[in-house]
């Protein structure tokens, strides 16, 4: 079955969005912010923050001479030499510099680590705010952006807006407090942290029901389907044996049982697997990797082997946990589908919520994870009780079946039924054992 | 509004009143005075009657928190402060050397309210001390209280912190929409 999404404004959303408009931003877009040298933790917080707290005004771009903003670690290994690169070459394009300890700089903004969200997000809002003047100045009658991108960009923060006025309603509605009170829009002083609805043109309040573009790489874009059609399931599945995230696996798998670290070695780079430290070593960049998670796997493309040492030469390789590792790898091979090798019909097992703050975060993620944590379902029935599109709940349902977390019932006895075949034991099985039994690894 | 509170719970020094200051846009109220508990970490002032801040949430509304003061000696103070809460938030420091016996003691302290409420944990300082693990803590729970929020959040990440009460916002909606 199909499941329709429709719009419902309440009166209370309409009152609200009514309040809060502003007046139409005619160069409304998103700004690009290059990265340069930021961690790829930081960078991912970075991603989760533009998209949620900024809701999607400010997206990552992977090339600097592109980007309207540029931010720079300079306590990374390059941070210092890109700042003089970008100083000498590019000192059009605004920068923000970050480091731990306090530093001089001319025309940018210098800003301390640990990074705080509202003074970012202050010094972002400033310089979007001279970018609109120069543009303003330079082109005096320029017509409105209405590119596809943009509309996709602000309906995103609609229906973020619309989603979390709609759950403070529920909430609001069983506590009993009167809706007059919350016509009140208060415009203090503070920002409002989870989301601000501040910017929202009111031209967009009829796009109705488009999603955050941020998320496009995380959950792709395919529609909603019937999972009893065998025709249609089978556009919503994937076979990780297919992907990278299939020799990934293999790969875990290999380091469980030898107890050493095993290499994934391709023209690409390399991806090691580090079973002491429960760690990945990543020589491929972000984009790159994201890329070739999406792409079926040629036979001899990568090679596995065991390693007697690690070799992490600083700046090359990002290290990152296992889990984490396998969750954003996941999602960017799912893109909203689901693996083969679960029963799509039957009820999801849960096993508990994944550790949000460290993995790669999406939208609707804590919602599905509350609604498992409650109640069983199955994977269509959770796309109809929190009325959201399909490919989220798959999304999810990979990437928390990659790293041991959900399943769905049928496929709880296969793992059984698999686990009956004797495993050549090992005594160098270690404590990293533990974790990489909760991987799935079939 | 009172509806609207959250209280924050745990041990001295597991970040609450940090956790408190990293999602207001002001500097919340404290009450701090001389630890005399357990100072570790050379924390030598601790919250004695409770930390207060506001988190504006959408625009159109805010949220309350409350901060209970993490020794013992002041235990009178959170059942004053549960009054009205809609929810709770248990951070818990991952250096203690007995980190389970911290949050199995504060579930016992706060049974009644998680009873009718809804709970997250939070498990501090993680980037100082990496075990136990996420996983560890939740299969402590798993016969205790199944099925709840356990995050890694450094107290002094806004992202963090607003996650973990993001967890409780979405846990709390379908709790009540049912
Ligand atoms: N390294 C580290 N320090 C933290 C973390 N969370 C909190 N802290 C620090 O722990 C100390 C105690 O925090 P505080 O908020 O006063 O604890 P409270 O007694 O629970 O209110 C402060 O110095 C915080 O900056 C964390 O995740 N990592
Ligand atoms: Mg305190």
């Amino acid at each position: 079955m199909k499941v329709q999404k429709q719009s419902n404004d309440t009166p209370i959303e309409q009152s609200f969005i009514a309040t809060c408009a502003t007046p139409q931003k005619a160069d409304y877009r998103p700004l690009k912010v290059a990265l340069l040298d930021i961690n790829e933790r930081l960078e991912n917080r970075l991603r989760y923050f533009f998209s949620d707290r900024c809701q999607g005004d400010y997206v990552v771009d992977v090339d600097p001479q592109s980007a309207d903003i540029c931010l720079i670690d300079l306590d990374g290994l390059r941070g210092k030499s890109y700042w003089a690169k970008h100083a000498e070459h590019q000192h059009n394009c605004p920068a923000i510099l970050l480091s731990l300890h306090k530093t001089e700089v001319e025309n940018a903004k210098w800003l301390q680590k640990p990074l705080q969200a509202n003074l970012l997000h202050s010094e972002l809002e400033k310089i979007r705010e001279k970018l609109h003047l120069q543009q303003r100045q330079a082109t005096p009658a320029s017509l409105p952006n209405s590119s596809a991108e943009t509309e996709v960009a602000l309906s995103g923060h609609h229906q973020e807006l619309r989603r979390k006025i709609k759950s403070l309603q529920a909430v609001l509605k069983k506590e009993e407090i009167r809706r007059a009170q919350l016509n009140v829009c208060r415009q203090g002083d503070n920002p409002p942290l989870l989301s601000e609805p501040a910017d929202v043109p009111t031209r967009q309040i009829s796009v109705g029901n488009q999603e955050i573009k941020t998320a496009v790489p995380f959950i792709g874009s395919t529609p909603d389907v019937d999972l009893d059609n065998e025709t249609q399931r089978a556009w919503v599945q994937y076979d990780p044996k297919k992907f990278l995230i299939g020799r990934v696996q293999k790969a875990i798998k290999l380091a469980e049982t030898s107890g050493r670290p095993v290499s994934i070695s391709s023209s690409h780079g390399s991806i090691t697997i580090v079973p002491m430290t429960r760690e990945v070593l990543v020589e491929i960049d972000g984009q790159r990797l994201q890329s070739l998670a999406s792409q079926p796997v040629n036979d001899d493309e990568y090679q596995l082997s065991v390693q007697d040492s690690v070799c992490d030469i600083p700046g090359q390789t990002h290290r990152r946990p296992v889990e984490a590792f396998v969750w954003e790898l996941t999602l960017w091979t799912s893109l909203g589908r689901i693996p083969v090798n679960v029963s799509p019909n039957n009820t999801v097992i849960f096993k508990h919520w994944p550790n949000l703050t460290r993995l790669q975060i999406f939208p609707q993620a804590t919602r599905i994870a509350a609604l498992w944590a409650k109640q069983t379902h199955t994977l269509a029935s959770t796309a109809q009780a929190l009325e959201i599109p399909q490919r989220y709940v798959f999304s999810f349902f990979s990437a928390a079946h990659a790293i041991g977390l959900a399943t769905t019932e049928e496929a709880i006895s296969e793992e059984i039924a698999s686990e009956e075949n004797p495993v050549k034991s090992n005594s160098n099985r270690t404590l990293f054992r533990k974790i990489l039994r909760q991987l799935s690894l079939h | 509004m009172d509806n609207y509170k959250i209280l924050f719970a745990g041990p001295v020094s597991a970040g609450k009143t940090t956790a408190i200051t990293s999602v207001c846009a002001t500097p919340p109220l404290t009450t701090e005075a001389q630890a005399t508990d357990i100072s570790r970490d050379s924390k030598t002032t601790t919250t004695v009657a409770m930390d207060y801040g506001t988190m504006q949430l959408l625009g159109i509304e805010t949220l309350h928190l409350y901060g209970t003061p993490g020794e013992t000696r002041f235990d009178f103070m959170w059942d004053i402060l549960s009054k009205g809460s809609i929810g709770l938030v248990l951070l818990i420091d991952n250096t203690h050397p007995d980190p389970f016996s911290e949050l199995h003691f504060f579930l016992r302290a706060f049974k009644k309210f998680i009873k009718k409420s809804r709970i997250v944990i939070g498990i501090t300082k993680t980037d100082i001390c990496v075990t136990p693990r996420i996983n560890d803590y939740q299969a402590q729970l798993r016969n205790v209280l199944p099925n709840i929020p356990v995050f890694s959040v450094d107290a002094r990440n806004q992202i963090d912190v607003a996650l973990l009460i993001e967890a409780l916002m979405v846990s709390l909606d379908l709790e009540l929409a049912a």
